[in-house]
């Protein structure tokens, strides 16, 4: 029979604590093992939280060799889905292993083997030895695409998804460049000096050739939490503001990105404001990109291209207003009176949070909304829920304690923090308290 | 009178030495001292995050605010401005005038004013319930730290402990047991049971915030240095794979917290060792007693802020890359640097003194640039409130 977790706390814990640096790897994963059978047990729990740092870690680099060093001018592209929709992860990712599979065999073998050795012996992507042999094997395998492409085409499936990857082939100097400077994903919009510098590396992407522009651009726009704001940052730096193939570019760029946001819209539409952290990225998200669509139309002065960015922001509109707004107006609203109960029964904290997350992301909604044209619906939710906040902080509750209508007033003030500002919660919170020692 | 006069006015009173709102260049200042390096404030006011305070030499109060104008320098405000010169949040008001009440400038007191503001719930759910939490834990610690030290005297004399539980602790059988216990210690080593009893009363008190060997629960202190020793792993470990710029603020990250660990044992160890021989412990219990609170104050001004750091970070490594960089250069931003004269009481770290430096951060995709109120980063440092020990 096994020692239930709960029966080897504290003192085994206190030590997996102690000794988390100095277990082997093995030790690590063997424990966790254990944990993880019982993980109904909250010290299991606890025991797998202090773990955590050490599993992370062994979560090892995936191993490199030749078919990932091939991957790796497209792989932001690449999708899970057998077909993807998504405009931008636009390559499913099954049709890496046959198109490695014909590309590797055409492959000159001292290329295909110089590749094969430096990515056994790199520590990581980022080796510096690693760089050379893999622009060997981008270049080769860019020709064998380009000189086999129906062969290959034949057995990738989508013929675009080829061309996608031989366009990144070709452009992996300047993918690399993108990728180098960019680094992780989830980013926000490009600081101007970053802008600067990948507006410039499209646009010698560009030069290479329209596809490898275009498929640059994809890439570096799939860092961004809002692909769209990549389109604002390039047009202030002057890519595709005069007619040539860099505004062609700009135009397909501006395509995916509308695909991209009208997907963001149904996700939206189908959470229903149920996260609201999800709902203020996705309203972000819908602002910047539709910003950037709308200052390429204008200065491209291309009429269908503004006729979708408003069909774009009218669904964007109708979604906010119609459905999101207002769910999250009534969690706030309905939960009021429960949130304020825990805070003063002080045992758990559920309703509280979800309030809370509530109010926090229709106040932080403010700019986006604004953007959208959809501000004066936030400004009435907001209203509403402070004159709710407002009438209970002043009710009077018979056989109240003077403890408790603190703890009252003190949750309903930070309740006035998050929908005002602190400024005026502390206006309201003097005013509260003032009134409850008059009341005393 | 206006912000500005006020600290040019301030300047002026101090004289040369210490000049208000001066710009001290990361890499040229290391605290002296623990005092000069201040007590860490777990502000939610995302500029003010861990600012800490201190008395000048007037003994007036001032803030020490990194990095407070995105130019990599420490300004140092007098505290009597600090509502002028930014807007905080409430709970922050809250936490200023009671500090501003009740001018503690220890650790502990500082530390015990915050859980009490943020037990009010102006810090949001979560860190009110973890507050509420911690002020309730120092009683159990107490006694945890007695309960051990009892058990202490029962190895020293031999006697069976068994049967003796820290949850049958207030039976009467075990307090019947305790009372032999102590008058057989009282014999052994020429003082009266009564002696005993409160020389092991007395060391608990003072050793809740640590714990003693061998408890069934560690005080606070010695966990934060087990945090910090998987802080040290977990941000090596990052470094690995992050960038070249990202490995050096990382090493130097890893390298304080090993610093600061290192002594930590170092001083564990002697307090460890004072407890070991629980004889000579009762015995010289005022000597002793004295000794102990030293130990356990030097421990909690030498691990101040390290608490709020390594939850941030655990808190950060479990969400994204971008998260984690954001968080390590929050980290640098308010590291607590272990003073120089500490440093120089350790030969193995007293060459470093002088090559301890930080480099310019790159406030590159933070948010708190903008002018806008970070509504986000208040509630992660909310979080991290909730999160931190």
């Amino acid at each position: 029979m096994t020692t239930p977790a709960s029966q080897l706390a504290p003192s085994v814990f206190r030590d997996l604590g102690s000794k988390l640096y100095r277990l082997t790897d093995a030790e690590v994963l063997e424990i966790a093992a254990l944990l993880q059978k019982r993980e109904h047990d909250p010290q299991a729990r606890k025991g797998l939280a202090i773990l955590r740092p050490r599993l992370r870690l062994l979560r090892l680099p995936r191993g490199l060799d030749a078919r990932r060093l091939f991957c790796m001018p497209f792989e932001m592209l690449l999708s899970e889905d057998q077909m993807p929709t998504d405009p931008i992860r636009r390559i499913a990712r099954a049709a890496v292993l046959p198109a490695w599979t014909q590309v590797s065999a055409r492959l000159p073998a001292e290329v295909l083997a110089d590749a094969e050795a430096a990515a056994a012996e790199a520590q990581s992507v980022l080796d510096p030895d690693l760089q050379q042999p893999a622009a060997r094997l981008w270049a080769a395998a860019a020709a064998v695409v380009a000189d086999d492409f129906d062969a290959i085409a034949a057995s990738v499936g989508e013929p675009q998804w080829l061309r996608d990857i031989g366009a990144a082939l070709v452009g992996h100097r300047w993918i690399a460049e993108v990728r180098r400077q960019l680094r992780c994903e989830g980013l926000p919009r490009p600081p101007e000096d970053q802008a600067r510098e990948i507006a410039g590396m499209i646009r010698n992407a560009i030069d290479l050739g329209e596809d490898i522009g275009f498929v640059t651009a994809l890439v570096a726009a799939a860092h961004f939490r809002s692909p769209g704001s990549l389109v604002g940052a390039l047009l202030d730096n002057r890519v595709g503001v005069t007619p040539g193939p860099g505004q062609a570019v700009i135009r397909r760029l501006c395509e995916a990105v509308g695909v991209d946001l009208e997907r963001e819209i149904a996700g939206l539409q189908a959470s229903n404001g149920a996260d609201p952290h999800a709902f203020i990225a996705t309203l972000d998200s819908l602002a910047t990109g539709l910003k950037g669509l709308q200052g390429f139309a204008d200065k491209a002065g291309d009429p269908e291209l503004k006729l979708e960015v408003d069909r774009v922001l009218h669904a964007a509109r109708t979604a906010a207003v119609e459905e999101v707004l207002p769910r999250m107006h009534r969690t706030a609203g309905d939960n009021l009176d429960g949130a304020v109960q825990e805070a003063l029964s002080g045992e758990s904290f559920d309703t509280a949070l979800m309030v809370e997350d509530s109010m926090a992301a229709l106040r932080r909604a403010r700019p986006a909304a604004e953007a959208l044209g959809v501000a004066p619906a936030v400004d009435r939710a907001v209203s509403d829920l402070l004159a709710a906040v407002r009438a209970r902080a002043t009710a009077e509750v018979p056989g109240e304690s003077p403890s408790d209508r603190e703890a009252r007033i003190m949750a309903l003030a930070r309740y006035v923090e998050l929908l005002e500002g602190p400024d005026a919660a502390q206006a309201c919170l003097d005013e509260w308290l003032a009134a409850a020692m008059q009341a005393a | 009178m206006t912000v500005q006069t006020a600290i040019a006015a301030d300047s002026r009173a101090r004289g040369p030495q210490i000049d208000s709102a001066s710009l001290l260049r990361g890499s040229e200042y290391l605290p002296a001292t623990f005092e000069e390096r201040g007590v860490a404030i777990s502000f939610t006011t995302p500029k003010l995050n861990q600012a800490r305070i201190r008395r000048n030499e007037r003994q007036a109060l001032e803030l020490l605010v990194p990095d407070f104008a995105d130019s990599g320098a420490t300004y140092v405000m007098p505290w009597a401005v600090l509502p002028e010169v930014i807007s905080m949040t409430l709970h922050d008001r809250e936490l200023y005038k009671a500090i501003t009440a009740e001018p503690a400038l220890t650790p502990w007191d500082i530390r015990r004013l915050q859980l009490q503001v943020a037990a009010r719930g102006l810090a949001g759910p979560a860190a009110a319930q973890a507050s509420r939490r911690a002020l309730g834990e120092e009683e159990r610690l107490r006694l945890a730290a007695n309960f051990a030290l009892i058990q202490k005297v029962f190895g020293f004399l031999g006697f069976e402990t068994g049967g003796l539980k820290a949850a049958s602790f207030l039976s009467p059988e075990t307090q019947d047991h305790v009372r032999r216990a102590f008058h057989a210690l009282a014999r052994e080593i020429g003082a009266s049971p009564e002696q005993c009893y409160a020389a092991i009363a007395e060391q608990s008190v003072s050793l809740a915030q640590v714990g003693v060997p061998g408890a069934e629960e560690q005080g606070r202190l010695r966990r934060i240095v087990d945090d910090m020793r998987s802080f040290v792993g977990s941000v090596n470990g990052w470094a690995i794979t992050a960038y070249t710029e990202h490995k050096g603020r990382a090493a130097l990250v890893a390298r304080v917290a090993e610093q600061t660990v290192m002594i930590a044992d170092w001083d564990l160890e002697r307090l460890d060792g004072r407890i070991r021989d629980i004889a000579r412990f009762v015995r010289d219990w005022h000597r002793e007693a004295q000794e102990v609170r030293r130990l356990v104050a030097r421990l909690s001004w030498l691990l101040d802020g390290w608490d709020h750091i390594t939850a941030a970070w655990f808190c950060a490594i479990d969400s994204s890359e971008i998260d984690t960089v954001a968080t390590l250069a929050e980290i640098e931003r308010v590291l607590p640097r272990v003073p120089r004269k500490e440093l120089e009481a350790m030969p193995q770290f007293a060459e470093s003194v002088a090559g301890q430096g930080r480099g310019r951060r790159v406030a590159a995709l933070q948010d708190w640039r903008t002018r806008s109120r970070d509504l986000d980063m208040i509630r992660r440092l909310e979080t991290v409130k909730g999160a931190t020990r």
